[in-house]
C-alpha cells in the first residue's frame, strides 16, 4: 500500500504551519515519502517566511523546477496547482529522489486553507467565486496530472477548512470539488484545531477546522 | 531604546480580514509591541490590526515584557517569545499567533 503523499500551496516549513498529510478520513496513517510544493516560487517563498538557505540540503532542481530536501521531505516551489503540468514537474522530483511511483505521491494529496491571491482587492462574494474556481481547477489539474501517469485507483484530495470559512464554506466547496471532477466528497466528523496563515505569511491564527475528503475515480 | 510591551487582547475580526477564519465571535492575541509609553503601544497596535480589519473589543493585559516569565502552554500557542525575538530583531510590532474562540472551546 502506498504511503506516501503530495501537498499543495504550503506556506512557511515550521512544524506546527505544515500541512498534517497523515489523517485520513476517520482516521491516521503512516507516511514515508511526502512531496511539498509551494505556490510562491523559492525567492518569494524565503523572503516571506525568512528562511535561510543553509536548510536547503541538497538541492534538487530539474530544470523547470526549483526542489529542495528539507528535513528528508521535498520540497518544490513554484507549482500552480490548477496547472497539470506544474504537479507532473514536481511529482517528477519527487518520484527521481525517493525512487517510487508517482501513484505512491498522488494518490494521497492535501491543502490547507487554499485562498486566491491578491485577496485584499475584491469584495467576499467575488472572493468565494474566486476561491470555488480555485478548488475546481485544482481538482481538474490533479485529475489531470494523474492521468499523465496512468493513474487507475482512485485518488482522495484532503482539505483543511472550516464549515465556517467566510471564503468558501462546506457547500461551495463541495460544489467546487464535483464540477472539477471529483465523484464524491466526505467530511470526517472529528473537530480539529490547526494553525495557519494568510497568503501573504504575516498573519497567524490557530483555528478549528474541517477535513473534507474529495475523490477522484478513473 | 523603547520599552518592550506585551499586550494580550481580545479581537473582532471582520470577515474581510486575510487572516484564516472559523466562524469564531472573537479572536485573543499576545502582541509584542516596542514603544516609549503603554499608550502609544496600544495606539500603534490598534493600527496596525486596524489595517487588517481587526478590532480591538478589548484590551486585557498590557505589561513590559520583562516583568514576568513567558513560558505557559498559551505562551506557546500565542508564540510570545518568538515574537519577542523578532520584535527585537526588527523594532517594529510582531503580532504573534491569534487563537480563535471555538478552537479553544474544541481542545
Amino acid at each position: 500500500m502506498s504511503n506516501g503523499a503530495m501537498t499543495l500551496a504550503e506556506g512557511s516549513n515550521k512544524r506546527q504551519y505544515k500541512t498534517d498529510a497523515t489523517l485520513v478520513l476517520n482516521g491516521v496513517e503512516e507516511r514515508e515519502n511526502i512531496l511539498r510544493t509551494s505556490f510562491d516560487s523559492l525567492p518569494v517563498w524565503k523572503s516571506k517566511y525568512s528562511v535561510n538557505t543553509s536548510i536547503f540540503c541538497p538541492r534538487i532542481n530539474s530544470v523547470i523546477k526549483k526542489g529542495a530536501v528539507i528535513e528528508k521531505e521535498v520540497w518544490v516551489f513554484g507549482v500552480d496547482a490548477t496547472k497539470a503540468q506544474d504537479i507532473i514537474d514536481a511529482v517528477k522530483i519527487a518520484t527521481s529522489h525517493y525512487k517510487v511511483k508517482a501513484s505512491d505521491i498522488l494518490s494521497k494529496v492535501y491543502i490547507k486553507n487554499l485562498n486566491a491571491e491578491k485577496e485584499e482587492y475584491y469584495d467576499l462574494d467575488f472572493l468565494v467565486q474566486l476561491n470555488k474556481n480555485l478548488y475546481r481547477d485544482t481538482t481538474a489539474g490533479i485529475k489531470e496530472a494523474c492521468e499523465y501517469f496512468g493513474i487507475k485507483n482512485p485518488v482522495n484530495i484532503h482539505v483543511y477548512s472550516s464549515n465556517n470559512n467566510y471564503k468558501i464554506n462546506k457547500i461551495d466547496l463541495y460544489e467546487a470539488f464535483e464540477l472539477g471532477g471529483a465523484s464524491q466528497v466526505k467530511t470526517d466528523p472529528r473537530a480539529l484545531v490547526y494553525k495557519s496563515m494568510n497568503n501573504l505569511g504575516s498573519m497567524k491564527v490557530k483555528i478549528k477546522t474541517n477535513l473534507h475528503v474529495a475523490t477522484i475515480n478513473f | 531604546m523603547p520599552n518592550i510591551w506585551v499586550i494580550s487582547t481580545k479581537l473582532y475580526v471582520s470577515e474581510k480580514s486575510s487572516i484564516p477564519q472559523d466562524g469564531s465571535r472573537f479572536y485573543f492575541g499576545r502582541s509584542i509591541v516596542p514603544s516609549h509609553s503603554k499608550e502609544a503601544a496600544i495606539n500603534d497596535l490598534t493600527l496596525k490590526l486596524n489595517d487588517d480589519f481587526i478590532d480591538i473589543e478589548k484590551i486585557v493585559d498590557v505589561v513590559e515584557y520583562g516583568s514576568k516569565a513567558w513560558n505557559s502552554a498559551e505562551d506557546d500557542d500565542f508564540e510570545t517569545n518568538e515574537s519577542y525575538l523578532d520584535a527585537l530583531e526588527t523594532g517594529s510590532i510582531a503580532l504573534g499567533c491569534f487563537i480563535s474562540e471555538l478552537s479553544m472551546e474544541a481542545e
